[in-house]
């Protein structure tokens, strides 16, 4: 017995020591160097990439912004243009349906949409709202998740001549909640694969829309359809009117967007149906009490499903799991929250995610209630920024998308950090501490085109600016990094990027 | 009772006759909108009732944003309002908004709120079902009005509301004016009983209505286990204040609140003032912290003011921070203390917190250290080119793993559990 208990000792140490030494070999990239580092800090090597690359750091932004009853004025939505602007947002997802230009069916064959039909409106004043966010994205280069939330029972068209859905039924009439699957006609899901289709060529070719890259339809499928296999039907059937189109190429089909955060469901009930191009998840189960190894876990979990199936994972939405309305958060005005997402995004990217959109871009009025999630304050707040605007435009700035990412393994337990190579070769290294106690860390680049100065920015719970400015923060120093090695304090309870991006 | 209700008339006149038309500037100790701790307050988006010297200030209601405010202090009977206030209701379109959805600005008075538990929110009558009665300052468009309701509650669709009695009111006038409200049980000229409503404004009566027991719900006509005696009611009474101003307007925009300098409220059975309630008293106190073992020159310390002390109040803690010579240290952002050494050394660290007149005193000592600049040679390197980490904390993280393995394995043997 005591001889097996040896030889498991021994394996331990065996694969602590390999746990070790496999962190921190060379790089595939490296050019054979003696990097030396100062005593006191702890050194980080970037390594190889994980072989991914990001698909967008973003948020939910929604034209409920734009409806009438947030009252927006011209220079309250160029303020909102400015904070796009601002923090580099690189990518959004929009809720849609098809009520907003299918008013009611175009007509009783599902497979030729009739454009000229008096029920089809793509001038409706619902469809202005959306050119004009899109409008807006297309000026910035931000790019477009397209989401068919599914038939708007609720629907009530803003000329008043609509009300609820002609494929879904009308809330309180013959449809329970707010937005349901396409239940009536003779073919249902035809008609809304039909209408989706046809919408998605409308705002390509004729709108001629570049920066609508990405669609999906019922977002957190378990609350409005219940059948997958309808939903499966739906999916195929709005590619192969796409390839018809001829529009196939220039749009990604991603989902399921589920909040199960169970890889096993997400594989069995989604990923084994329905053929996404990009898989996407809703997530909100961790919060500041989360430990960096789980959110990590969590990712590897999720891309070891989605490998398997050769298709991106990013997140379609994401914030904290401190509920306590569907539209309020308990930790939305802390600096915990700002410091959870970074922390959480790093976590994640290392472990395979490739995006992750915050919900929701701006505080605003979501039919009738208030939504508070927001990056920054509604008007009765002067639309001041929250915490959580400055890590999160830290984060959309000082990446891109298509950042090759390369996770960095601190062994630290409170300190996590990643690293990102830009598509125009620029270079920035994202960290955050957790803990109570300052970090000092070397982080060694022997690559070709290692950065040889980054600048360092810093957010910290005093940093926070007190007027609650919509602006990044600046940087507050520069870092020579020419030897291979950047040198950098991580504050406690802080999150720091260097970057020698040209922002 | 036809006696009651007459005296119960005088002693209302006596009480409007004595109560002082001015000003309230001054604390006092009986003006219940001088004492928030006899009210609960909720706002939905943006609006807010903020209490002071000067009284409730309810501001900021527009769509989607309503501000509740609820006396919970006691639970009412037959009683009598006294107030004094400015409903500076204005319309919308008084300001040059004329896309609003109605031109309107509204406040309540609900009363007779009959819960066990109650929420502000429940002032509203369809929030809960509790709130039997409404009393709506109202300026609409071609209706400025107040209007006496009955709303349905006991029939769960307290959203069923009538229009009991009205008057019409002038909300722009820029004044303030007396408000005096009593609810009283009686016995009407039929031999009816049930509650009397009387409204005066400015020492006038103009409202007056007899709501009688036994009221049968609409909706329900056969029911009778809906009937429901007004006599026999009791419940909260509070304010709710609705304007159709775009949402995430600000009064300071809109010029639209409503200002109560003076609430006193009476026991109608006893005539009693129903007295305010104590502020709570909230302590502060130390909380043992240990600051990090050491730190170096030249970075920045950032130590969190509100993990030193312990409160659970609301006011705001001042603190003044300063080291073993009593001389200012650092600064505070944030809320956070921020001090970046320059010299290695040892600090004594006071920091004083006061708030509501107590104070606490934490004290901690920092370890700073030189930062180093040195280099540390060929190990580093070397292992680096072996492709491991070099850092100490991994090694040592990784030989005290391992050891712990070991004696996990022997404490395991130890038990005699079988590998």
């Amino acid at each position: 017995m005591l001889k097996k208990a040896i030889s498991l000792a021994l394996a331990c140490i065996g694969a602590v020591s390999l746990c070790s030494c496999g962190a921190s070999k060379p790089s595939s990239e490296s050019v054979e160097k003696e990097i030396t580092i100062k005593s006191g800090y702890t050194r980080v090597d970037v390594n190889d990439t994980n072989g991914k690359k990001t698909t967008g750091f973003g948020t939910q932004f929604d034209t409920c912004i734009l409806e009438s009853e947030n009252a927006l004025k011209a220079d309250e939505w160029q303020k909102q243009i400015d904070v796009v602007k601002e923090m580099n947002l690189q990518c959004i997802r929009v809720r849609f349906y098809p009520e907003c230009y299918e008013r009611a069916n175009d007509n009783n064959d599902p497979d030729v949409f009739d454009f000229d039909s008096e029920n089809i409106d793509f001038n409706s004043a619902e469809m202005k709202l959306l050119y004009k966010l899109f409008d807006a994205c297309e000026q910035n280069g931000v790019k477009i998740d397209l989401s068919w939330y599914g038939c708007r029972a609720t629907f009530s068209s803003i000329d008043g001549k609509v009300t609820g859905s002609w494929l879904g039924g009308t809330f309180g009439v013959d449809a329970d909640g707010w937005m349901t699957a396409p239940k009536k006609g003779d073919k249902p899901e035809e008609e809304f694969a039909e209408s989706v289709a046809s919408c998605l060529y409308y705002l390509i070719h004729e709108k001629k829309y570049t920066c609508v890259n990405e669609y999906s339809i019922f977002p957190e499928p378990d609350g409005v359809i219940s059948d997958i296999n309808k939903m499966s039907q739906i999916a195929s059937s709005i590619k192969n009117r796409l390839e018809k189109y001829g529009i196939k190429d220039k749009i990604t089909f991603s989902g399921p967007a589920d909040y199960n955060n169970n890889p096993e469901v997400f594989e069995q009930k989604y990923l084994s149906k329905i053929e996404f191009e990009k898989a996407t998840s809703s997530v909100y189960k961790f919060n500041s009490s989360s430990y960096n190894e789980t959110i990590y876990e969590f990712a590897k979990n999720y891309t070891a499903v989605t490998d398997k199936h050769n298709i991106d994972w990013a997140v379609a939405e994401s914030g904290t799991s401190n509920f306590l309305t569907a539209v309020t958060n308990s930790d939305s005005e802390t600096y915990e929250r700002a410091l959870f997402m970074p922390r959480f995004m790093i976590n994640m990217v290392n472990g395979g995610c490739t995006g992750i959109k915050y919900f929701v871009f701006s505080d605003c009025y979501y039919d009738g209630i208030l939504n508070k999630l927001g990056l920054f304050c509604f008007r009765h707040e002067d639309w001041k920024a929250k915490p959580v605007f400055y890590s999160w435009s830290l984060v959309t700035k000082y990446t891109d998308i298509n950042s090759e990412i390369f996770p960095l393994e601190t062994g630290i337990e409170d300190v996590n950090a990643t690293a990102f190579r830009l598509p125009d070769g620029s270079w920035s290294y994202m960290l955050t501490n957790n803990g109570l106690s300052n970090a000092r860390i070397a982080i060694v680049n022997t690559k070709k085109d290692k950065p040889d100065k980054l600048n360092y920015y810093k957010m910290t719970g005093s940093s926070i600016p007190e007027n609650r400015e919509l602006k990044t923060i600046e940087a507050s120093s520069e870092i020579d990094s020419s030897s291979g090695v950047a040198y950098v304090v991580v504050p406690a309870e802080g999150f720091v990027v260097l970057s020698n991006k040209n922002a | 009772m036809k006696k009651r209700l007459i005296a119960a008339i005088c002693a209302f006149c006596a009480i409007i006759i004595t109560t002082s038309v001015g000003s309230a500037y001054a604390a006092e100790p009986d003006n219940l909108a001088q004492n928030k701790w006899s009210w609960e307050t909720v706002g939905t988006g943006g609006a807010a009732a903020g209490f002071s010297d000067r009284g409730i200030k309810i501001e900021d209601f527009c769509v989607g944003s309503t501000s509740y405010v609820m006396y919970t202090a006691n639970r009412l009977d037959e009683f009598k309002l006294s107030m004094y206030a400015k409903l500076n209701l204005n319309r919308p379109s008084d300001k040059g908004f004329s896309d609003a959805v109605f031109d309107c600005s509204t406040m309540f008075i609900s009363f007779l709120v009959s819960t066990d538990n109650p929420i502000a929110s429940q002032l509203c009558p369809w929030d809960g079902n509790k709130a039997y009665m409404s009393l709506s300052f109202e300026n609409l468009e071609g209706n400025n009005s107040i209007a006496l309701y009955m709303n349905e509650c006991w029939n769960n669709s307290g959203a069923t509301r009538y229009a009991v009695a009205s008057t019409s009111f002038n909300y722009t006038d820029g004044n303030y004016h007396q408000f005096d409200m009593s609810v009283d049980n009686t016995t009407n000229n039929s031999g009816k009983t049930g509650k009397l409503f009387v409204l005066k404004i400015d020492g006038n009566s103009v409202l007056e209505y007899f709501m009688k027991d036994g009221l049968r719900s609409t909706a329900s006509k056969d029911a009778e286990d809906m009937d429901v005696n007004f006599t026999d009611l009791t419940g909260y009474f509070g304010f709710w204040t609705t304007s159709y101003f775009p949402a995430g307007s600000k009064s300071s925009d809109t010029d639209c609140y409503v200002d109560i300098q003076k609430i006193n409220l009476y026991n109608l059975s006893d005539d009693s003032a129903y007295g305010t309630v104590a502020a709570p008293e909230f302590d502060i106190t130390t909380v043992n912290f240990s600051p990090d073992a050491s730190y170096f020159t030249d970075e920045e310390i950032e130590i969190k003011l509100s993990k030193l002390f312990a409160y659970e109040g609301e006011n705001e803690i001042s603190y003044i921070i300063t080291d073993g010579k009593e001389a200012p240290i650092g600064t505070t952002r944030n809320g956070y203390w921020v001090w970046t050494p320059d010299k290695e050394g040892t600090y004594d660290i006071h920091v004083l917190a006061t708030v509501e007149g107590k104070t606490a005193d934490n004290y901690f000592t920092l370890r700073v250290k030189a930062a180093e600049t040195d280099s540390q040679p060929a190990s580093e390197s070397k292992a680096s080119s072996n492709g491991c980490r070099s850092s100490a904390d991994s090694a040592t993280g990784g030989i005290l793993l391992s050891a712990l393995c070991m004696a996990g394995l022997l404490i395991i043997k130890k038990r005699g559990e079988k590998c």
